[in-house]
């Protein structure tokens, strides 16, 4: 006989004996234990023991009423322990700490296998997997590589070889090898999870056909001169920017001291207007070198991303540079728009049988004056043309030095007149007037010619406004004229009969025709002696052949060199020097 | 708070909890795809379960019901039994049947992908 306890699960009495009470008890109360926490624990308790009461009444007839030990145990069986049926959610802690460990039993050694990476793949994605294999940054790989096939003597063939050899990690499961990583189902749903966002990707690759790995190499291929382009999109720009470093460094620091600098100030209108200029100038050529060298680098390093405000803001830099280096430009060239002259006439009564022109030589006058500094080379001085300025001081003040111009005209007068016209630009044509006259120069008229300056200058500061001096020297038909030799920087553009060059008339004597100039001292050198040597050269008086020099007079006088040694013949002497014969050719 | 937002808001916090609860035998799933053909209680869902020997311990099934009821995927009504206690009749909602779809997606493409692990 057994003591039975009365008990009531889910509003249904039962007749329990009281061990298989006990148990039951003791069940229900460590479900309980592991439901407190759950805000709804009573209710699953609640339906637990619903269940637990549809189960027992089961168990009971009205032959056997009473719940035996034997019924709690399949009831509990059937239920499950507590630890076995509690939620995933209901119970994080415990679940996640042996997620853990059973994680962690799972990450013994696991062997790597080699494959090509399709994700990471630059070409084929060998070297993807490669780094895949060992472990290390993709990044070295392809850097080794990129240098083992242009400096270290690895064919291209071997990279082709090893995308041949080597196979596309194409599933899941090879992607995990590839990485090391354990083929189960948390790294499987971690890897897949990635691959949902690639969307149709995985799905297309099961579905290859040959075409699409035709179409693969193309793609690469395309893909490797997309690169090429870009690597030398970055020389390009690179040699842009270098270019511009150098130009920059190059103004700002030489620039503090450099001519460069005073051409600078002289030309702009101040000093604002050069910076302008000069960064405006900068951005509109490093803007487009800058997104060059952005297009090749991303050409090279296949990045996709387009940074849309970079690009605007490229473009509007651009602009503003524009702008800036246009308004600059602007502002100054306006004030060179206009030209004005100041003209000074002289008529000169000359009784003299020839007139002279000479010219005081530079030297002299930058000693008189006491210009400083001043260089007439190509570093320093700025040509435009025929004219050629350079800057000096004087005073501590900067002064522009140029060189003026000599015409020699005819005129119907009886007599000589000197025209020195003063020019200059200027915003407006009274600006540019009142600039002309600002320009320093002096000559000096006596019966028998004109001495002129060699230069004009512009002392204090002023500003370079293509300031010129124009002297026209107006001669009459039948008087001569005796141009010195001292005017070689001077003369500029003298009709002549002969066609002489200005610099071949210098040192001789020329009359006034009915319109040109004609030589009266030349003595049949009509031409330059340059060409006189051609013309002599041409008679064969001199002989240059690789056998060697043989010049020759009218009076039969020769003189030879060749291999024999010198030979100078003559009507009453000859003179041999021979050449020594050596035996051994050291 | 209209449904849209109840929905996002429940998928975003479940989407997680759903992977871990597949790797415990896709449950969940399987109890709303049973649910789907009409409303049970949970004995009955139980014998479905069994029939396939999804379900090893019948324990497993209450909390989880309880918490697809909390978040909103199923609800519930009380019906008398003869002579037993009353039953929980569990019935999908409305969340409950585009979030079954949703699992359902999820889980034909877990299938494609582990096939494609599995078969080689």
């Amino acid at each position: 006989m057994n003591k039975t306890v009365t008990i009531n699960i889910s509003g249904i009495i039962f007749h329990i004996e009281e061990d298989a009470y006990d148990k039951l008890s003791k069940y229900l109360s460590t479900i309980k234990g592991y439901f407190t926490s759950n805000e709804s624990g009573n209710e699953i308790i609640a339906d637990i023991e619903a269940r637990i009461a549809e189960l027992l009444q089961a168990k009971v007839t009205p032959f056997k009423q009473v719940v035996l030990m034997a019924d709690v145990d399949e009831v509990i069986n059937a239920l499950g322990k507590p630890e076995e049926f509690v939620d995933g959610e209901t119970t994080n802690n415990t679940n996640n700490s042996s997620k853990q460990t059973e994680s962690a039993s799972q990450t013994g050694p696991i062997k790597r296998r080699l494959f090509r990476d399709p994700d990471e793949k630059a070409i084929g994605g060998v070297c993807a997997g490669v780094a895949h294999y060992f472990d290390i940054d993709v990044v070295w790989i392809r850097l080794a590589t990129f240098l083992l096939i242009f400096f270290g003597g690895v064919s291209l063939w071997v990279y082709i070889i090893l995308w041949i050899v080597i196979p596309e990690a194409k599933t899941t499961a090879d992607r995990l090898a590839m990485r090391g990583e354990a083929v189960n189902i948390d790294n499987i749903s971690k890897n897949f999870g990635q691959h949902v966002h690639d969307g149709v990707n995985s799905v297309v690759d099961s579905s290859r056909h040959i075409g699409d790995r035709i179409a693969d190499v193309f793609g690469a291929i395309f893909r490797v001169v997309g690169r090429l382009i870009g690597a030398f999109l970055i020389f390009i720009g690179f040699m842009i920017m270098f270019g511009l470093m150098s130009t920059v460094f190059g103004f700002s620091i030489a620039g503090g001291t450099a001519e460069f600098n005073d051409w600078i100030n002289i030309i702009f209108i101040d000093r604002s207007h050069y910076w302008l200029a000069f960064i405006g100038g900068i951005i509109v050529f490093a803007v487009p070198a800058f997104m060059i060298l952005y297009g090749g680098i991303k050409l090279l390093f296949k990045i996709k991303y387009s940074n849309r405000w970079l690009n605007i803001g490229a473009g509007l830099l651009w602009v503003i540079g524009f702008v800036m280096a246009t308004y600059a430009g602007v502002k100054t060239g306006s004030d060179f728009g206009e030209t004005s002259k100041y003209k000074e006439s002289k008529t000169i009564v000359s009784s003299a049988e020839v007139f002279t022109i000479s010219a005081i030589s530079l030297d002299k006058l930058v000693a008189q004056h006491k210009i400083e500094e001043l260089n007439f080379d190509e570093d320093n001085e700025l040509n435009l043309g025929h004219d050629h300025y350079s800057i000096g001081t004087m005073n501590n003040k900067k002064v522009i030095v140029g060189f003026p111009e000599l015409r020699v005209i005819n005129t119907s007068g009886e007599n000589i007149e000197i025209i020195i016209n003063r020019k200059a630009r200027g915003k407006e044509k009274r600006l540019a007037y009142d600039r002309a006259k600002e320009i320093n120069y002096n000559y000096k008229i006596d019966s028998t010619g004109i001495v002129l300056d060699e230069i004009f200058y512009l002392d204090g500061d002023q500003k370079f406004r293509v300031q010129e001096i124009e002297i026209i020297v107006k001669v009459p038909k039948g008087k001569v004229v005796y141009f010195d030799r001292s005017l070689k920087n001077v003369i500029y553009d003298v009709d002549n009969v002969t066609n002489t060059y200005d610099q071949d008339m210098l040192g001789r004597r020329w009359k006034m025709n009915e319109k040109e100039m004609e030589c009266v001292d030349c003595d049949g050198l009509e031409k330059s002696d340059v060409e006189e040597v051609e013309k002599i050269l041409k008679k064969e008086h001199v002989k240059i052949n690789e056998d060697g020099i043989e010049v020759n007079d009218k009076d039969g006088n020769q003189i030879i060199i060749d291999e024999k040694g010198v030979n100078i013949n003559n009507e009453n002497h000859d003179i041999k020097v021979k050449k020594k014969v050596k035996k051994d050719n050291d | 708070m209209n449904l849209a937002t109840k929905k996002n808001e429940i998928m975003s916090v479940n989407s997680e909890n759903a992977k871990a609860q597949m790797r415990k035998g896709v449950l969940e799933l399987c109890i709303l795809s049973i649910l789907s053909q009409g409303d049970a209680y949970p004995t009955e869902i139980i014998e479905k379960l069994k029939e396939t020997k999804l379900v090893v311990v019948e324990g497993t099934l209450y909390p989880l019901l309880t918490r697809l009821k909390n978040t909103g995927l199923l609800t519930y009504r009380w019906e008398e039994s003869t002579g037993g206690p009353p039953r929980k009749y569990y019935k999908l909602t409305e969340i409950g049947v585009q979030y079954l779809k949703e699992l359902h997606v999820s889980w034909e493409e877990l299938v494609h992908a582990v096939n494609k692990t599995i078969i080689k």
